[in-house]
């Protein structure tokens, strides 16, 4: 009897301490990239949701060595026969992995929910969205990492180059990214999406803004000396726009850019080995 | 040579200048590896059309490195060989040379143990005081004391000897010197290509230094991926990362085949499958990686080579190459890579636990199979690196999956713990503590890694110092802590002597503290979107990241304490530890120390397991063949 109240009195000190901080997670622990788009909706949901899980299992594994450790100054008074010689047991270790597979699979169930979600385009926009009739045709913006500098293409409106990242709420956006040299990574926080820029290579995803929005770009992936400095952040940082100032940075950005087209290359997918184009 | 000098293990060594300079020796192996590499370099340089001068630095450190072995003596056998004469023998007790024999070709288990283990310890500290350098830098948000380019060289460096590190301390240091002795034999199966292993290892670490002087080459600026076509267009400095990185895969290589062939084919007899030791497993499941791992990086490691000498372009996107073969090439080794560093810490962990606990290892041949299942398992996970790199989106899925999976086989080891201290009377000794220490670090860093897996959140996490926290906290909370629990456990075998008590409470408090508040900030960075490899970061960042560097400084001066109490123990201290110390059952421990030259005088037969603790009609784990002068038996309680 008594070995059976050594599993049971840590279980439900671990069940209290796990509930008192899955509790506080919820209520307390508001964990970033926010709610500007639909992928940071999961992000933060599904962070929140491990959070919980890790914080459940961390608690009742270490409650359950405390326990274990206190009780040992204990036990080592105990008589030779009250001393346990235990190798094994079959129940506990069935329990153990059963338990870690359930937790397991809901945690990957979770993901690929989450993750078809963001990739595929017809879902990326929310049902919500689709019903009041919003567009399934994405707005396509390039992205070109270089060293060390991302620029941005606007293909469906004659090609013009950026420097600044500007983006309509309330429209898919497909993002098409590539590199003119080393490997870049786009890194959006806000936007919870990074996608690297790999020479040679198209990088797709799909994002659906929900608000208005400063975005910080980063290139994520170690790309020389000036890797660190490689940012639109601050004044530099990429803006999601309200859908009537898109289109009226996109009047002023086609105006002010368009002319210059005649110096870039032809639109093209890549542009390593040799362009290809939709 | 006095009789004296053999028994006590030290002979009394003449130096002259004749044997100095006209012997293979440590010395003419370095005069000789200067000299070939040189002329080797001019050669390249003649023999190199375009303008950066990479076929001559790469060939320069190959022959030099080739002209180093060979003069201290690894290419002697082969030729004896090859003329018909029989090669050295292995049999050692009436050799033993002394100290020297720590600065060259030995085939003494012990001795190539005992040079990992100082070697390794030593590249430890000089990587770890990398690290403070670039915590320095991070005091700062706009870029601290270091100019860009030395900082990613800093930051690539201390990732590089870090391999090196994590890969070989626990393998190269405990596995060599111990596995002979807990299985019963009397040598590895190999042990020119164990001594090979460990040489590959300075030389190794020489490269890399090398680069930062700007003669060669000046930094390479890749952290320690080196992606291409990054590092195809980098600087000199790169030729020599190439071929330092290169050399860890070949070491670890070589010293996984050696291991995986020593346990398979000599165990003493009796010593069946169920009856070895956790440790020993551990290495049979860790020595598949790490024999078969690294090549893949030595292939990727050449074409990257041959890219930057002779315009190869397998990495190329402009002519016609592909930039992402480097990263899935790169990841398959590095994936299981990983788990090279965390298996034998499970091993260690779980070979220290029961003594300390005097209780059985609950649920062993679990253990056993989970840690096979996390062997087998890594090599179906390495595109978790590589989820936002554009891989075909429907494998995602499978490899998220395959990423989450492993931790069922890992949570195993966890069970075992648990049931382990469920109702033991534990012994707080150091080695006890730093494995408890472990198993709390390895838990967040397991727990972390699941938000990791996951791709929707990798892509805001990945890059991100949550992943810098996240392998901090599973390769040095996991690894560095087997690391101290297994240098304070089986020092007094090693050396004689116990490591002091005093300074390892010390050592364990600081390190436990300080490793906590180093890393666990680092979470909450990266998840607030601080990149990692930039010197720069947002302004918000810059107090928690004042506390990190603050506490990373407290933590390195930790193991300045570890470093001081093994030399004051090591050197200082008079007294000797006895025999078995810890009472334990495991087979190392049943031989006097010092070990003798050839581990037993007779061939012990194993009659029972290694973790029948608590058992009081155990029997002693082995029979020698004749009773006597070795003690045999331990108290079963």
């Amino acid at each position: 009897m008594s070995t059976k109240r050594h599993l049971i009195t840590p279980a439900i000190i671990a069940a209290i301490v796990a509930v008192i901080g899955d509790m506080l997670v919820v209520l307390v622990l508001h964990l970033p990239p926010g709610h500007a788009t639909t992928a940071a909706n999961d992000d933060t949901f599904t962070g929140q949701v491990f959070a919980i899980i890790s914080w459940t299992v961390g608690a009742a594994v270490v409650t359950f060595a405390v326990y274990f450790i206190a009780l040992s100054t204990r036990v080592r008074q105990d008589p030779p026969s009250r001393q346990v010689y235990l190798r094994s047991h079959v129940g506990l270790q069935s329990a153990w992995i059963g338990t870690s597979v359930v937790l397991v699979m809901f945690a990957a169930g979770l993901g690929v929910v989450a993750l078809e979600g963001q990739t595929s385009p017809n879902l990326v926009v929310p049902a919500k969205a689709l019903a009041a009739g919003a567009d399934r045709n994405p707005l396509i913006i390039q992205v070109i990492g270089q060293q060390w500098q991302f620029t941005y293409r606007y293909p469906q409106y004659g090609g013009f180059e950026t420097q600044q990242l500007r983006l309509p709420t309330g429209r898919l956006i497909q993002f098409d990214v590539t590199s003119l040299d080393v490997s870049h990574s786009f890194s959006a926080y806000q936007l919870a999406i990074k996608i690297d820029a790999i020479s040679g290579i198209n990088n797709v995803g799909y994002v659906y803004v929900l608000k208005p929005t400063v975005i910080d770009v980063r290139c994520g992936e170690l790309c020389g000396l000036w890797h660190g400095y490689m940012t639109d952040v601050g004044p530099q940082a990429g803006r999601a726009l309200t859908p009537s100032q898109f289109s009226s940075w996109l009047s002023y950005a086609e105006s002010t850019y368009g002319p210059e087209e005649t110096n870039l290359p032809k639109f093209s997918l890549t542009y390593f080995p040799a362009p290809t184009t939709y | 040579m006095s009789q004296t000098a053999i028994a006590s293990g030290r002979a009394p060594v003449n130096f002259s200048a004749r044997r100095l300079f006209l012997t293979q020796n440590l010395l003419t192996a370095c005069i000789v590896g200067i000299v070939s590499g040189v002329v080797a370099y001019w050669i390249g340089a003649q023999l190199d059309t375009t303008d950066n001068g990479d076929a001559g630095i790469l060939l320069g450190y190959l022959v030099g490195a080739a002209g180093f072995l060979i003069m201290l003596g690894f290419a002697n056998d082969l030729i004896l060989r090859l003329r018909g004469r029989p090669s050295a023998s292995l049999v050692k007790s009436a050799e033993r040379k002394g100290w020297t024999e720590y600065f060259g070709i030995s085939l003494d288990h012990k001795v190539v143990g005992l040079q990992f283990a100082v070697g390794v310890t030593f590249m430890f500290l000089l990587a770890g005081f990398q690290a403070m350098m670039i915590r320095t830098d991070l005091l700062y948000p706009n870029g601290g004391p270091w100019p860009a380019g030395q900082y990613t060289t800093l930051v690539g460096l201390h990732g590089l000897m870090m391999m090196f590190v994590a890969t070989l301390i626990l393998i190269g240091a405990f596995g060599n010197y111990f596995i002979p002795l807990m299985i019963g034999a009397k040598r590895m199966a190999f042990p020119r290509l164990e001594s090979f292993a460990f040489w590959l290892v300075p030389l190794g670490a020489l490269i890399l230094y090398s680069t930062i002087f700007a003669g060669f080459g000046g930094g390479f600026n890749t952290g320690w991926y080196l992606y291409a076509p990054l590092s195809v267009e980098a600087r000199a400095g790169m030729d020599g990362a190439i071929v330092g990185f290169a050399f860890i895969g070949i070491a670890a290589s070589i010293a996984a085949i050696n291991l995986l062939t020593t346990i398979f084919v000599m165990r003493a007899p009796g010593m069946t499958w169920s009856r070895m030791p956790i440790f020993a497993w551990s290495m049979v499941a860790v020595e598949f990686l790490s024999a078969l791992a690294p090549p893949v990086l030595a292939t990727a490691l050449i074409m990257v080579g041959m890219d930057r000498a002779v315009q190869s372009s397998f990495f190329e996107a402009s002519a016609g190459g592909s930039a992402f073969l480097y990263e899935e090439m790169f990841w398959f080794f590095g994936h299981p890579e990983v788990y090279i560093f965390i298996i034998p810490a499970f091993g260690i962990a779980m070979e220290i636990l029961p003594v300390f606990a005097r209780k059985p290892l609950f649920g062993y041949r679990l253990a056993v199979a989970g840690m096979m299942g996390v062997s087998l398992m890594s090599w179906f996970v390495w595109n978790h690196h590589i989820f936002t790199s554009g891989i075909a989106p429907g494998l995602r899925p499978f490899f998220m999956t395959a990423t989450e999976l492993i931790s069922i086989p890992t949570g195993v080891v966890f069970l075992a713990l648990l049931g382990t201290m469920w109702r033991a009377p534990l012994r707080f000794k150091l080695p006890l503590l730093f494995v408890l220490a472990l198993f709390f670090n390895f838990l967040i860093g397991g727990l972390t890694g699941v938000f990791l897996s996951d791709v929707p959140l990798d892509t805001t996490l990945h890059d991100s110092f949550f992943v810098v926290g996240h392998f901090h906290y599973t390769i040095v909370g996991g690894e560095i802590f087997a690391l101290y629990a297994a240098s304070y456990f089986w020092f007094p075998k090693i050396t004689g002597k116990m490591l002091n008590e005093r300074l390892g409470k010390l050592h364990f408090w600081t390190a436990f503290i300080f490793f906590n508040t180093t890393f666990l900030p680092m979470f909450a960075v990266g998840y607030l979107g601080m990149i990692r490899r930039s010197p720069v970061y947002a302004s918000e960042l810059h107090g928690l990241n004042v506390w990190i560097s603050v506490n990373g400084f407290l933590f390195g001066f930790s193991n300045l304490i570890w470093l001081a109490n093994i030399i004051y123990s090591w050197v200082f201290q008079k007294e000797l530890a006895p025999a078995n110390p810890w009472e334990s059952r495991s087979l190392e421990w049943q031989v006097a120390t010092p070990i003798p030259a050839d581990n037993f005088d007779r061939i012990p037969t194993i009659v029972s397991g290694p973790y029948d603790y608590g058992d009081a009609n155990a029997r002693p784990v082995a029979e020698w063949p004749e009773s006597g002068s070795i003690p045999s038996a331990v108290p079963a309680t």
